[in-house]
């Protein structure tokens, strides 16, 4: 079965190369900073809703806990789980996908990426019990920092979430949120 | 039936080495460590990770580990600085070298 990989989060607005990598990566669509250019492939993410109709795909963004209420949020970003738990599962709003960024754990220690797993399988639990959408995204900032779609499978698996499940479930929730929106296909 | 010679399967791994930082000792030295941090050292010992060469002018790292560890060895890639890209893997170092020629313009465009 071909799976639907989808990279969410590219720290870049020079998304060109990044698509190339993409493509010998095994990933099929990316989500990144809006320039001005619409690309094939891409979500953009915007950090508000804008008010006029757009000719691109985008997902609403934030990692302020003080917006996890807001309506207009898509994907929220989890930085420390563990401090933003109860937050969660008390003010959280149906269908928000809820973020994990594989970037901030290159640079530290064994312990600290231990931790960060088992942060995930909470995550992804809760994900299930409150209906939102669990996301891990690479957060990379150069097509080197990209993860191929074999090692995101193998993080999820690591983490004990079925790759194709994931992947599926991903894709189903994206073309929900992009469905609702009224924006014109460039 | 005898198990003596009875051989651990293992997979190829084709690596994009970012800004050719990596020479063969480096690339092995820095995955062994990474991997004793996160999985422990016997599971990294188990893996038996080798260093097969260095490819495409020195672009391509190919390595090589046991099956049954693999999903800890490509996420082990994953959390390297500076970074190392899994381009690829095959079952036999043929087919993964077969592939890495066939797309290593496409690797260059993508990586460089």
């Amino acid at each position: 079965m071909a799976l639907n990989r989808i990279d969410l989060c590219l720290n870049n607005s020079n998304l060109d190369s990044f698509l190339k990598a993409a493509e010998v990566l095994e990933i099929d669509a990316v989500g990144g900073k809006y320039s001005g250019n619409v690309q094939k492939n891409v979500v953009y993410r915007l950090e508000k809703r804008p008010s006029v109709i757009t000719n691109y795909p985008y997902l609403v963004v934030s990692d302020k806990p003080v917006e996890l209420t807001s309506p207009w949020v898509d994907l929220f970003i989890i930085k420390d789980y563990f401090g933003l738990k109860n937050i969660l599962k008390k003010k959280i709003r149906t269908r928000i996908g809820l973020e994990v960024i594989v970037s901030d754990k290159r640079n530290t220690d064994g312990l600290s990426v231990g931790k960060w797993f088992d942060q995930i399988k909470e995550l992804y639990k809760l994900c299930k019990s409150i209906n939102c959408q669990f996301v891990m995204s690479s957060g990379a900032s150069s097509p080197t920092e990209m993860i191929s779609g074999r090692c995101f499978d193998s993080l999820l698996k690591l983490s004990n979430i079925k790759p194709e499940t994931y992947w599926e479930e991903l894709g189903e929730w994206l073309e929900s949120k992009l469905r609702t929106r009224c924006y014109v296909d460039a | 039936m005898s198990m003596l010679n009875k051989r651990e399967k293992r997979r190829y791994l084709a690596l994009w080495n970012s800004n050719r930082f990596y020479d063969q000792n480096k690339a092995l030295e820095s995955i062994r460590k990474r991997s004793s941090e996160l999985f422990g050292q016997i599971a990294t010992e188990k893996a038996s990770i080798r260093v097969i060469g260095i490819e495409e002018g020195k672009n391509i790292i190919i390595m090589s580990c046991k099956l049954e560890t693999l999903e800890n060895i490509l996420s082990t890639i994953v959390f390297i600085e500076p970074p190392i890209v899994a381009l690829g893997l095959s079952g036999t170092l043929k087919a993964l070298r077969r592939r890495v020629r066939r797309g290593s313009k496409e690797f260059l465009r993508a990586f460089s």
